[in-house]
C-alpha cells in the first residue's frame, strides 16, 4: 500500500487543479471538481478516465473499472471494482495529519492504516507529515488488482528540500527509500510535479512530470507517453 | 448622429484591424467548422486500418532527416531483435524495449497521428462514443468543434475529440505556397518544444501512395512480420511496424473534413500546455510573410472573433 498510497496521491495531483498562479511562486485554488483525462496509448486508442475530487472522497471511472475512496469520521471505505469484480478495503486513521496539502482538497495526511475487508488479506500502513513520510506493508493482496504491487516492507522518506508548490507542505524534493530495494525522488515545485522512479521499482514508467494550468493539466512520462486533462 | 455613429464605426473597425493586425488576424476568414456529437459503441472499430492511417499520415508528416532518423531508429531496433532471432520462439523482452528507445520521441506525433485517424473518440467516464461530421446532426447535442458555444456539453465533446477540435485549418495561395509551408511544418512537427504534431493533407487524406521512403518503411513491416511470427507474445514496436502492411486498406484520414487541394488541417499535439492558443499562435508565426490563411480550428475561431 506504501507505493499504492503514493501513486494514489501523485495520481489525484495528476488530474489537475486550479492552479494558477501570481508569479508562479505561491499557489492558490483546489484540485476539486470533476476531470476528465485523456492519456495516450501506442497504437491504440487513447485511454480515458473521469477523477472527481471533493474533500471527503475521490474517485476514480475508467470504462470498466473503478475506485472510490469516501472519508467518514476517522476512516475511510475504499471499494473498487475490476473486471466486475468488486472489492473494498477499510481504512482507519489514527493520530488526524497537520500537513497543509494546498490544493489537495482530501486530507491525507496523519497516520492510517488499510486492511483488507476479508480475514487474513494482510494489512498496511501510511503516515505523512509536512517534512516526512513512512510506510509498511506485511501483505498488499487485497490491493486492487490493477494497482502497483507494494511488496512487504517499508518506506521511509523525507524532503530534503523546500519550494513554494500549490501542493503546500508538499512542496519542495522528497527522496523516498525502499527496505527492499530502490528509491523514489518527487518534486513539487510552483504547478509542476515531477516524479522519478530509481530501476528496481520502476516498470513501464520510470518518470513523469505534470503541469497544472487553470482548468486543465498535462504531461509527459517516460516512454513517450502523453497526457491531457480537463476540469468540467 | 449618423455622422458621428459612422466615426465610431470607422473608428471602431480601425481599431479593430489594429487588434487584429497584432495577431495577424487580417489573414483569417469566417470558420465553416465540423460537428461533434455523440454515438453509441457499436461494432469495434478497424485499430489495424485505423493504425495502417496514422503510420502513413505520421511518417508524411515528418521532414526528410525526421523520416530518416525515424527510419534508422526502427532499422536499429529490428536488427537488435533479429540478432537473437529463434523460429521457435523469439523472447522480446527488455533488450528490445532498450533497442527501441529512440522511437519513443516519435510517440507523441504517432499517438496524435492515431487520434485524428480514428473514427471517433471516448467520451470519459461515459458508454459514448464522441464522433465528428461534416454536416449538423440532428437531436440538438451536438456542438461545433470549431464554435463559440462554451457550455459543460461543448467543452466535454471537444475534449475528447481534441485531435480534431484542437486543430487548425491552413490554405495556401498557390501550389508552390503550399509546398513550402508544409516544409516548415514538417520541420516543426518534431521539434521539442513546438505544438504542431500531425499534418493531413488532401492528399495523404485519400492516399498514401506517394509517400516519401514508402518502400523502405513496407520492408521494415515485412522484417517485422518474420519477427512477429516467432515471437513468444506480441510487443509494441511490432505492433507498429507491421502498421503499413498489415490492413487490407487503411482508414481514411479525418473523413469528416473535406480538404481541398491547397489546404492542411495541423493537429497539435496531446500534452501541450493551452493546445488550441499555442497552435494558433505557432502558425502565425509560421505564416509571417506569407498569402496562406488559416481557415478553421477553435483557437482560430477565438481570435477570429
Amino acid at each position: 500500500m506504501v507505493k499504492t498510497g503514493i501513486i494514489l496521491v501523485l495520481a489525484a495531483a495528476c488530474v489537475g487543479c486550479s492552479g494558477s498562479t501570481d508569479d508562479g511562486d505561491e499557489a492558490t485554488g483546489s484540485l476539486r471538481g470533476t476531470w476528465d483525462v485523456v492519456g495516450s496509448s501506442l497504437g491504440r486508442q487513447e485511454s480515458t478516465f473521469v477523477v472527481t475530487l471533493e474533500p471527503s472522497s475521490f474517485t476514480v471511472v475508467t470504462a470498466d473499472d473503478s475506485l472510490h475512496v469516501l472519508l467518514a469520521g476517522d476512516g475511510a471505505d475504499i471499494a473498487f471494482s475490476y473486471s466486475r469484480q468488486i472489492d473494498s478495503v477499510v481504512a482507519t486513521q489514527g493520530a488526524h495529519g497537520q500537513a497543509n496539502l494546498g490544493a489537495l482538497p482530501i486530507d491525507i495526511s496523519g497516520d492510517w492504516n488499510f486492511s483488507s475487508s476479508q480475514p487474513g488479506g494482510g494489512n498496511c500502513s501510511w503516515s505523512l507529515e509536512a517534512d516526512a513520510v513512512s510506510g509498511s506493508c506485511n501483505e498488499s493482496n487485497f490491493r486492487p488488482i490493477w494497482a502497483p504491487d507494494p511488496g512487504t516492507g517499508t518506506m521511509t522518506g523525507r524532503r530534503t528540500r523546500a519550494a513554494q508548490s500549490m501542493f503546500g507542505d508538499l512542496g519542495g524534493e522528497w527522496t523516498l527509500n525502499f527496505t527492499d530495494g530502490g528509491s523514489l525522488t518527487a518534486v513539487f515545485e510552483g504547478n509542476n510535479m515531477a516524479l522519478t522512479l530509481s530501476d528496481e521499482i520502476a516498470r513501464s514508467v520510470r518518470w513523469f512530470n505534470l503541469t497544472f494550468d487553470g482548468d486543465s493539466a498535462y504531461g509527459t512520462a517516460d516512454g513517450g507517453l502523453e497526457f491531457s486533462a480537463n476540469r468540467r | 448622429m449618423v455622422g458621428s455613429s459612422s466615426r465610431r464605426t470607422v473608428v471602431s473597425a480601425g481599431l479593430a484591424c489594429i487588434a487584429a493586425a497584432a495577431l495577424g488576424c487580417g489573414r483569417r476568414e469566417p470558420v465553416d467548422s465540423p460537428w461533434l456529437t455523440t454515438v453509441a459503441p457499436g461494432e469495434p472499430e478497424d485499430a489495424v486500418a485505423t493504425r495502417a492511417a496514422a503510420f502513413w499520415v505520421f511518417v508524411d508528416s515528418l521532414s526528410p532527416a525526421a523520416r530518416q532518423r525515424f527510419i534508422k531508429a526502427f532499422d536499429d531496433a529490428l536488427a537488435a531483435a533479429e540478432a537473437s532471432f529463434d523460429p521457435l520462439g523469439l523472447e522480446l523482452g527488455e533488450d528490445l524495449d532498450q533497442a527501441a528507445r529512440p522511437l519513443e520521441a516519435f510517440l507523441p506525433q504517432f499517438n496524435a497521428a492515431f487520434a485524428i485517424s480514428a473514427p471517433s473518440w471516448a467520451l470519459p467516464g461515459e458508454k459514448l462514443r464522441v464522433r465528428a461530421t461534416s454536416a449538423e446532426p440532428g437531436g440538438g447535442k451536438a456542438r461545433r468543434a470549431w464554435g463559440e458555444e462554451s457550455d459543460g456539453w461543448a467543452r466535454r465533446l471537444r475534449f475528447a475529440a481534441w485531435p480534431a477540435s484542437d486543430a487548425v485549418r491552413l490554405r495556401a495561395s498557390s501550389s508552390a505556397e503550399h509546398d513550402r509551408l508544409l516544409a516548415r511544418l514538417r520541420e516543426q512537427t518534431t521539434s521539442e518544444h513546438s505544438p504542431l504534431a500531425v499534418i493531413v493533407t488532401s492528399q495523404n487524406q485519400n492516399t498514401f501512395a506517394k509517400v516519401a521512403q514508402r518502400d523502405e518503411l513496407l520492408a521494415l513491416g515485412v522484417r517485422a512480420r518474420r519477427l512477429a511470427k516467432a515471437a513468444r507474445k506480441p510487443h509494441r514496436l511490432l505492433e507498429l511496424a507491421l502498421a503499413p502492411i498489415d490492413a487490407a486498406e487503411p482508414a481514411r484520414v479525418a473523413p469528416w473534413l473535406k480538404l481541398k487541394p491547397l489546404e492542411s488541417l495541423i493537429v497539435p499535439r496531446l500534452a501541450t500546455p493551452q493546445r488550441q492558443t499555442a497552435l494558433t499562435r505557432e502558425l502565425e508565426t509560421l505564416l509571417a510573410g506569407s498569402q496562406a490563411v488559416m481557415t478553421g480550428g477553435a483557437g482560430y475561431a477565438k481570435f477570429a472573433r
